[in-house]
């Protein structure tokens, strides 16, 4: 956990307009679906995920950004066989920043400022997340193609029940000590 | 307002009522959530549904590529600990009163406490006036400055820190808590503007004025002989020896000779200000009042305000006694009196003038409000017969009377109607016409430029003797 530096932040500037961060969720959005269709995945991708982005756009602190998520995974699952071909290397960073942007873009109304030194520590923790997933993307690289046996895909699913619960848990127990 | 022990009491207690009851719960329980410290946000919810979503869904169709494109978000909800601690934001309060156009530092202090990255904060911005936009702002334990600048004059609120906390990637969040209003005065502006010399007033033989009576000041007004009861500190001896040697050499009374001097008198200025309309160029935006206290920029009584602050401070630096009545509110303005003091007394009281701007209401000008004998000045855009009458009155009185045409000079007609032209043509020729009536009466009108053609006015009124009708 971290804890704010005792600075005194040099006076306040102007910033740039908070629309600049819907502006950086239609990109991120308009790249979840402009990925998928060099594959020839455009008129569907458009036809499914368009809405769901303007939606986002509108209202980031919404639901909407759920549905593009999966559409954008649902795309990529359609549209190739091989799981680590270049589309789906170049889904991971785009989808995860379209999650990142729609976070960010509902904390601040759109008539609001933004300063750029505010995202230093977030750009840093981007990194780290992308590092932790391609090298997990790397490990899933060197393991053989041949079909994996029943048992332990089942171990594998009760693993992730597992990890959920003890996230759910962990949150929780967080939560309610930081309250009292 | 209720309490949050209420609100939590309401949302907890009592029996089912059905539907509407319920929906009633629940609203009350997502805003009383808000009271209640860090929560979780629906990103928090995409990242936990969306990353295991789309694990289940590759482990189980055995696709690799919806295993990965969930997996950033995951991670990202696995990384991040809930947030503890109550964020606090205060404001260091500036001074009750400011000069317009000035600028200063507004400084808010602010503690995140643990696992804040994000402030989003309401900060004054130096461009516009007002509390200002929400701030996107790393979330730093310290002080946070902005720079402000009274623009406008009027009393207004400059600060009103509403603040929000986010976590990473803002899948926590604590508030959006509405700061407490701090609020403060601007005083109009002081515009440099050369005194002109008033008429002397005979009732207080003191002051800056040379008087056209005799009296114990310090410029010469005559050499006569001697007469009794003059003193005999203002014999003028050099004259006396002279007129002595030139009638045979001998000092009696006949020869004695003295110096008189004029007397020196104060003078009372009276700046009447029409408070009864603020009308700017748009003829169309006449009826509509401007939002909150502050008066239109560039408006009859911005420009009366501006004004009546200009002749206050040059009369006033004079050594003359200056006061200001709110023709719209006989109770308002500020009785006559001199030095710095009154001059912010002025101003104070032209700040609350321009709050009480209605669009309506009768003139005063009562000879009880003003001191015989002094100067009046009335500051109006004079698109009110009333107005003219009252400054017709005050002339009659005896007093000399200044009238400063506030009207803008180009009034823009009402485009979204066929008759704004002609409209305007007809408020322009009763303006003059009201004007012309004034001029009739011996009350001379200038327009307020800069304020030199309302000094020379002052001083063409000094030379005119004055004709009660």
């Amino acid at each position: 956990m971290s804890r704010a530096a005792a600075v005194d932040v040099p006076r306040l500037g102007r910033g740039v307009p908070a629309w600049t961060l819907r502006a950086a969720v239609l990109v991120a959005g308009a790249l979840v679906i402009a990925i998928p269709s060099t594959e020839g995945a455009m008129w569907g991708g458009l036809f499914i995920l368009t809405p769901t982005i303007l939606a986002s756009v509108y209202a980031p602190a919404s639901p909407a950004p759920i549905a593009v998520v999966i559409g954008a995974g649902v795309l990529v699952a359609l549209t190739g066989d091989d799981p680590l071909r270049p589309t789906v290397l170049a889904m991971i960073p785009t989808v995860h920043l379209f999650h990142v942007c729609c976070g960010l873009a509902g904390l601040i109304p759109v008539r609001g400022r933004v300063h750029p030194r505010a995202f230093a520590r977030p750009a840093l923790r981007f990194v780290v997340v992308q590092a932790i997933v391609f090298a997990f993307v790397g490990v899933a690289a060197l393991q053989p193609v041949t079909r994996i046996p029943a048992g332990i895909e089942i171990t594998a699913l009760a693993g992730l029940l597992v990890i959920a619960l003890i996230v759910l848990l962990w949150h929780r127990q967080s939560k309610r000590q930081a309250d009292e | 307002m209720s309490s949050p022990e209420q609100v939590a009491a309401d949302i907890k207690g009592g029996a089912d009522h059905g539907l509407g009851h319920r929906a009633r719960r629940w609203f009350l329980g997502r805003r009383f959530v808000r009271t209640l410290g860090w929560r979780r946000t629906d990103a928090l919810t995409r990242a936990v549904a969306c990353g295991f979503g789309l694990a289940v869904f590759g482990v189980v169709l055995h696709r690799l590529e919806l295993l990965l494109v969930g997996a950033p978000l995951l991670v990202s909800a696995l990384l991040v600990t809930p947030p503890s601690g109550r964020p606090k934001v205060r404001a260091v309060q500036l001074l009750d009163t400011v000069e317009a156009g000035r600028t200063n530092d507004v400084t808010v202090l602010m503690e995140p406490g643990q696992g804040a990255v994000f402030a989003g904060l309401r900060m004054p911005v130096a461009s516009r006036s007002g509390v200002g936009p929400v701030h996107l702002l790393p979330a730093v334990d310290g002080r946070i400055h902005a720079q402000i600048r009274w623009s406008t004059w009027g009393q207004s609120d400059y600060l009103r820190p509403d603040h929000l906390f986010a976590s990473h990637d803002g899948l926590y969040v604590f508030g959006p808590i509405v700061g407490r209003t701090a609020s403060h005065t601007v005083l109009p502006p002081i515009e440099p503007l050369p005194a002109a010399p008033l008429l002397p007033r005979a009732a207080g033989l003191v002051g800056a004025h040379r008087s056209a009576r005799p009296g114990d000041g310090m410029e010469l007004r005559d050499i006569r002989p001697f007469q009794m009861g003059d003193r005999l500190r203002r014999v003028d001896w050099p004259i006396s020896l002279r007129s002595a040697a030139a009638s045979g050499g001998a000092l009696v009374p006949s020869t004695l000779h003295v110096r008189e001097r004029h007397a020196e008198s104060d003078a009372d200025l009276v700046l009447a200000l029409d408070t009864t309309l603020d009308v700017g160029p748009e003829i169309a935006d006449w009826s509509e009042m401007a939002k909150g206290a502050e008066a239109r920029r560039g408006g009859s009584l911005d420009t009366g305000v501006r004004a009546v602050c200009a002749l206050a401070a040059a009369f006033l630096r004079q050594g003359d006694r200056v006061g200001v009545i709110d023709l719209g509110h006989p109770r308002g303005g500020a009785r006559v009196g001199t030095g710095p003091r009154q001059l912010q007394r002025i101003r104070h009281s032209l700040v609350l003038a321009a709050q009480r701007v209605s669009g309506a209401g009768e003139p005063v000008l009562r000879a009880s409000q003003y001191p015989s004998g002094a100067t009046i000045v009335v500051l109006s855009p004079f698109l009110d017969d009333k107005l003219v009458d009252l400054t017709v009155r005050a002339a009659r009185r005896g007093n000399v009377v200044v009238a400063v045409d506030l009207l803008p000079a180009k009034l823009v007609p009402d485009k979204e109607t066929a008759w704004g032209e002609a409209v305007r043509g007809i408020i322009v020729a009763e303006q003059k016409i009201r004007l012309a009536v004034l001029a009739e009466h011996g009350v001379p009108v200038a327009r307020w430029d800069d304020g030199t053609a309302v000094g020379t006015l002052l001083r063409a009124s000094r030379r005119r003797p004055r004709v009660v009708r």
